[in-house]
């Protein structure tokens, strides 16, 4: 868990009840902003609801800006961070299908087990399609694994992309981020009101 | 709008915008001065002759020999499997894996220590590990270990003991034994050098650091 543990503030054995505890708050406040409703899920693809949109641009500017701060503070070492390696042709392949399987089971799998908690039928149904795709995918990885694995780019990063420093690209970031909210604004003040 | 909206982005505008007057993020590809010049002052990266003879008749698997010296030098002598890394191409893209690694211990030697010294600072400064100098260079090991001063008949019993050892040792180095030599009187001058060893050109396998893998997502 983050700078805590590593920094010994708390001892190896918090480590999954701290996970306790930020699942309780990440699944409260999903259920609270209505992300349990398919409706508003997919929203963003219909054009009448923007809230993904905000929340996953505003998860990733405060966690890019945390952790710049947690690491010029000295609490993170930036360097020891593991960075996902980009597969470029896999990344496009599986957010298409990730795409469609949200526009069309109206979850992802994290608000599907919200919407399972509330005693949704539909989340209940996604959970199951969810497992059967796990179950699937990897009765199937040997065929695929040529496909999963194209086109390794390494951990590459913006910074490296746009040949910018971390402080700039953080900060063009939260501006494009900031710029599509107000743009969402506008529309959302052309739609009528939507019962989720 | 709401102005409670224009707040928070107010907010996080603020927050981006001042990591932009924070110092830079520390570079771990470099190490910091006051590390440098703490690792640079502990002499705890000089190698002596006799441990790295030690090392090398041993045949300790972990140790890299690196040789700096132009490949003229390397090819009339060097240590047994150095490897020829001038020191000029010492940062080049193919070289640099002999050293970004925790693999081997990697002792760096020129003719003297300055080069190597100065090379291991140099790399030091980028933060590998596991760099080692030779003291003295070839010119120290040639002379307390292939070509051992004979002690004054006086000396402590300490000192002939180290000496006979490092004549044994320079028998493995190649140095033709004492009578050897004054029985075959034709090949004079052969021990000067310590005799010309077949090095063969090693091709150290190195295995970069890899970086933990952790699962996580959405």
């Amino acid at each position: 868990m983050g700078p805590l543990i590593p920094n010994e503030l708390l001892s190896p054995e918090w480590n999954n009840v701290v996970a306790l505890v930020i699942g309780f708050a990440f699944g409260y406040i999903m259920e609270a902003s209505g992300f349990s409703s398919s409706r508003k899920l997919v929203g963003v693809f219909y054009g009448y609801d923007f809230a993904v949109l905000r929340v996953f641009f505003t998860a990733a500017i405060v966690a890019m800006i945390g952790i710049l701060y947690l690491s010029k503070l000295g609490y993170v070492n930036f360097d020891d961070l593991y960075i996902q390696p980009t597969y470029m042709k896999s990344v496009i392949i599986g957010g298409l299908i990730m795409g469609l399987g949200f526009v069309v089971g109206g979850f992802c799998p994290g608000t599907s087990l919200c919407a399972a908690g509330i005693g949704k039928i539909d989340g209940l149904v996604f959970i199951f399609g969810l497992m059967l795709g796990v179950v699937l995918f990897s009765e199937f990885f040997p065929y695929l694994e040529s496909t999963f694995n194209a086109n390794n780019l390494g951990g590459v990063t913006l910074k490296e992309t746009l040949g910018l420093s971390h402080e700039w690209t953080v900060f063009l970031f939260t501006a494009i981020g900031i710029v599509a909210f107000y743009i969402t604004t506008l529309i959302g003040r052309h739609i009528r009101k939507v019962y989720y | 709008m709401k102005k409670r909206y224009i707040f928070l982005a107010l907010i996080l505008l603020g927050s981006a915008g001042g990591l932009l007057f924070l110092d830079n993020l520390p570079d771990a590809t470099r190490l910091a001065p006051e590390q440098l010049l703490l690792k640079a002052r502990m002499p705890g990266h000089y190698i002596s002759s006799d441990v790295l003879a030690d090392k090398i008749i041993s045949g300790d698997p972990s140790l890299l020999l690196v040789d700096l010296r132009d490949s003229v030098a390397y090819a009339q002598y060097s240590l047994p499997n150095a490897l020829n890394i001038p020191y000029q191409k010492l940062l080049n893209k193919d070289n640099i894996g002999y050293f970004d690694q925790d693999q081997f211990d990697v002792v760096l030697y020129s003719n003297d220590h300055l080069i190597s010294d100065q090379s291991w600072l140099l790399l030091t400064s980028k933060n590998f590990n596991n760099l080692y100098v030779l003291e003295n260079g070839l010119n120290g090991f040639f002379s307390t270990i292939l070509h051992p001063k004979e002690p004054s008949p006086g000396a402590p019993n300490k000192d002939f003991e180290l000496y006979s050892l490092r004549k044994a040792s320079s028998y493995f180095f190649g140095v033709p034994m004492p009578n050897a030599v004054h029985n075959a009187s034709g090949i004079a001058g052969v021990s000067e050098t310590g005799g010309t060893l077949k090095t063969k050109k090693r091709k150290a396998i190195v295995i970069r650091k890899k970086k933990k893998k952790k699962i996580g997502g959405c």
